[in-house]
């Protein structure tokens, strides 16, 4: 348990700072009237128009899905990767048919034009 | 350690509350992060670190900025208007008072044995398991991987058929 304790000293720091940051900041500010105006996003003084959330296309959204997936793959090789030793021949097997199913996946994607940027 | 277990259990819950009851999405996305970051610690005082890290790295790292990004790529003001569920939010009251209710009565009918585990949560021990007595369950695994490969590409399918 000891190994994390440079993690609890990182964490005990990062509440401090931020908190400190916070509380320095609210006394320090000097308490001006607040203006509806301050809260506008700035545009070199021009008015803004229109809004930020415009429609963003869902290929963003499969893309991090995609990625998502994978990443989750990509997890499942670390265990296995420390006990290859022990299994040798059949943990490869094992493993083979894990991607090969994911890797079908992949492929149908791919024909589905995933990846592509039209 | 019962101190650490009892502080992060508390903020788990907090997270867990935040996320039901903040109706800001953004907000409550982060309420989910910090509910993702206490359960990961959680699972470093079962000794379990590699679930733990990849715990914090998976879900809060990448799951939670996709949530981030899909709450960016909605129209919110939509969202807010219909957010009535009606006999459907009723639904979903009533199965989760009852999912709650029998999972306490697992709970008060058995006895939970004190556990000192071995580090299970290791890389090697969970490799070990995973690639021999549950071999049948990670072959599965990748099937439901697969089903969500199709589930995100059907996304797009759809969209080009209203495209032409």
């Amino acid at each position: 348990m000891t190994a994390y304790l440079s993690l609890l000293v990182v964490f005990v720091l990062a509440v401090l700072l931020i908190g400190g940051i916070l509380v320095l900041s609210h006394l320090l500010n000097p308490q001006r009237s607040t203006n509806p105006a301050k809260g506008e996003a700035y545009e070199c003084g021009i008015i803004p128009k229109g809004d930020a959330r415009a429609p963003v296309s869902i290929r963003f959204f499969v893309m991090a899905l995609l990625f998502l997936i994978f990443d989750i793959e990509v997890v499942f090789l670390f265990p296995w990767a420390v006990v290859y030793h022990k299994l040798m021949l059949l943990g490869w097997i094992e493993m083979v048919i894990f991607l090969g199913i994911l890797l079908v996946g992949y492929f149908y994607a791919w024909g589905q034009g995933a990846f592509d940027w039209k | 350690m019962t101190t650490l277990f009892w502080l992060f259990g508390v903020l788990a819950i907090v997270g867990a509350l935040g996320v039901l009851f903040q109706t800001h999405p953004v907000r409550g996305a982060l309420f989910l992060l910090l509910n993702f970051l206490a359960i990961g610690v959680l699972y470093l005082l079962a000794r379990a670190p590699f679930v733990g890290f990849v715990q914090i790295l998976v879900y809060a790292g990448a799951i939670v900025v996709l949530f981030l990004v899909a709450i960016m790529v909605m129209d919110l003001r939509r969202l807010e208007s219909d957010f009535d569920l009606g006999l459907m939010g009723f639904l979903t009251f009533v199965l989760g008072v009852a999912f709650f209710v029998i999972v306490a009565l697992v709970l008060l009918k058995n006895q939970i044995p004190e556990v000192s585990p071995p580090p299970t949560g290791t890389p090697e021990a969970l490799g070990e398991w995973l690639f021999g007595q549950y071999l049948v369950p990670f072959e599965l695994a990748s099937i439901l991987l697969l089903v969500a490969i199709v589930g995100a590409i059907v996304l797009i399918r759809r969209r080009r058929q209203d495209v032409s």
